[in-house]
């Protein structure tokens, strides 16, 4: 008697078990159609499109006032910098402090771009072209070829929940991006740069951010029409120098020459692929050019002479890319002996 | 010291060590700053004799996970009553049990399913950093001034002419900045 009532209990308990495992399983698709239904629909919309997060946080980037203090971090080392960011007659204006070790400053304008670096003269560069930023924004359907853009989920930066999206390299030509893009101002809270294997190479994150007010409510107007760089065709160059084949994916956009002090001219030519991009500079033979590669951190440096001329590439591209590039510059018509 | 404690700890590092011997070894470890010193030592020796990466944030592992435990939530769990007399109660017992599992069920899911973060994505700051083998990490070549400068000027140049250096953010800018000469 006694055995047969256990019996009964454990009989009674499976019973109420099976049926409320089957109720919490009935129950969970409910739960995850309320949870969809009540996340917000304009955080829904922006995660399933990357390009919408990628524009707004273009359009921010453009149209805000702020400044805060960031961390730099590259192959463990840290830096902590400085930045005021700001918008005078519709054009941005930066101010980038290192706050650590020797002063280092960089400040753009409109037209003009000053370093200040522990090595050497102060440096001051005039805009030719292109500029801090590209209105355009970035278009995933153009990087299609070489990158894939997406949207990787979310992670809180600077106690501010952010979207996270990523530009990533199809190959090692070129270097992506991960960005986490602040949900309420779209500003990128922290942005990486990434290999193809998504490994960051550096990263730079806010740990404080202040948004200012407009300088002034009359300062609406429109930026100065500038010439895009990025949206640019690829032109063919005018002087005697060739530079096929080029990386995969990159194309001539810009060249110009740049007068030097001295009196000497350096020809400028720009090559992107529309999201990273290098420059080749060249200039008649000295004893101070590049023999081989060079580096700060993943801006890549290669340079040969040839020919009686100084060939130098600069960019935020792997080694092999800039050592791609001037490996195939050559003169349009060999002089024939 | 003697010697007796060096020699297990390099058989231990090697892999070496009786099983029956590890504790007693590991107890010395705790107690014995020297022989914790000496486990470095050897560790990075070996590290180095195999050409491995060293990773100076190792050393700061032991006291990253000393504090994330202090910062814990103590969990307070009152002491197991005695099982009363099952009567009438153990029938229900189980339907309770399965109800507040429902019921915990039911709230959480929301949490889980609204907030998918993907943790790739996510990856802490002080992330790994990708080694890079060739290039010894300074800016350009710091032993031609000249070089170094013309480089700088290129390197301005190019970032105030390339394309998309907006979306960029500032990372062109920082890797300027952000390098202090001779380190």
């Amino acid at each position: 008697m006694q055995c047969s009532s256990v019996m009964n209990r454990v009989v009674d308990w499976r019973l109420a078990s099976y049926w409320l495992a089957l109720g919490l399983c009935c129950l969970l698709p409910f739960q995850a159609v309320v949870a969809e239904a009540t996340a917000s629909p304009d955080s829904a919309e922006s995660r399933v499109s990357p390009k919408v997060l990628l524009a707004r946080m273009t359009e921010a980037v453009r149209s805000l006032n702020y400044e805060g203090t960031l961390v730099y971090l590259h192959q463990n080392q840290l830096e902590t910098l400085s930045l005021d960011h700001r918008i005078a007659d519709g054009q941005v204006e930066e101010r980038l402090i290192a706050l650590s070790g020797p002063i280092r400053a960089v400040a753009s304008g409109k037209d003009r771009v000053n370093c200040v670096l522990t090595d050497g003269q102060p440096i001051s560069v005039e805009r030719q072209g292109g500029r801090f930023l590209d209105t355009e924004g970035i278009d995933p359907e153009a990087l299609q070829d070489h990158y894939s853009v997406e949207y990787l989920g979310r992670a809180r930066i600077a106690g501010r929940e952010t979207e996270v999206v990523g530009i990533l390299p199809r190959d090692d030509l070129r270097y992506g991006y991960r960005f986490h893009i602040d949900r309420e101002t779209a500003l990128p809270l922290k942005s990486d740069l990434i290999d193809r294997r998504q490994e960051p190479l550096e990263q730079l994150m806010f740990t404080s951010i202040k948004l200012n007010a407009p300088a002034a409510p009359g300062s609406e107007t429109p930026p100065d029409p500038v010439r895009s760089v990025r949206g640019a065709p690829a032109t063919r160059p005018s002087s005697q120098w060739r530079f096929e084949p080029m990386p995969a994916g990159f194309e001539l956009v810009m060249q110009h020459q740049i007068d030097q002090a001295d009196g000497s001219h350096v020809e400028h030519f720009l090559f992107t692929d529309r999201l990273s991009s290098y420059s080749i500079y060249i200039e008649p033979a000295s004893d101070d050019g590049l023999e081989g590669g060079a580096n700060i951190g993943s801006v890549h440096a290669a340079g040969r002479r040839f020919d009686g001329h100084q060939i130098t590439a600069v960019g935020e591209v792997p080694l092999v890319t800039v050592q791609a590039a001037i490996a195939s510059v050559h003169r349009a018509d060999p002089p024939t002996q | 010291m003697t010697d007796e404690p060096r020699q297990r700890l390099s058989a231990l590092q090697d892999g070496e060590l009786a099983p029956a011997q590890v504790p007693a070894l590991l107890d010395a470890l705790a107690a014995d700053t020297e022989l914790r010193e000496r486990w470095e030592r050897y560790t990075l020796i070996g590290q180095a004799i195999r050409g491995e990466a060293i990773d100076p944030n190792a050393r700061a592992l032991a006291d990253r996970v000393r504090n994330a435990l202090a910062a814990e939530p103590t969990i307070l769990c009152p002491p197991r009553q005695k099982p009363a007399p099952r009567r009438w109660t153990g029938r229900y017992t189980g339907l309770a049990l399965a109800a507040s599992v429902l019921l915990v069920a039911v709230l959480a899911t929301p949490v889980f399913v609204g907030n998918p973060v993907t943790q790739t994505a996510v990856g802490p700051v002080a992330a790994r950093l990708v080694e890079r083998e060739t290039i010894p990490l300074q800016r350009w070549h710091l032993e031609h001034p000249g070089l170094a400068s013309k480089l700088d000027r290129y390197l301005v140049t190019h970032q105030a002419t390339a394309p998309a250096t907006g979306a960029k953010g500032l990372l062109p800018y920082a890797m300027l900045v952000g390098y202090e000469p001779g380190r």
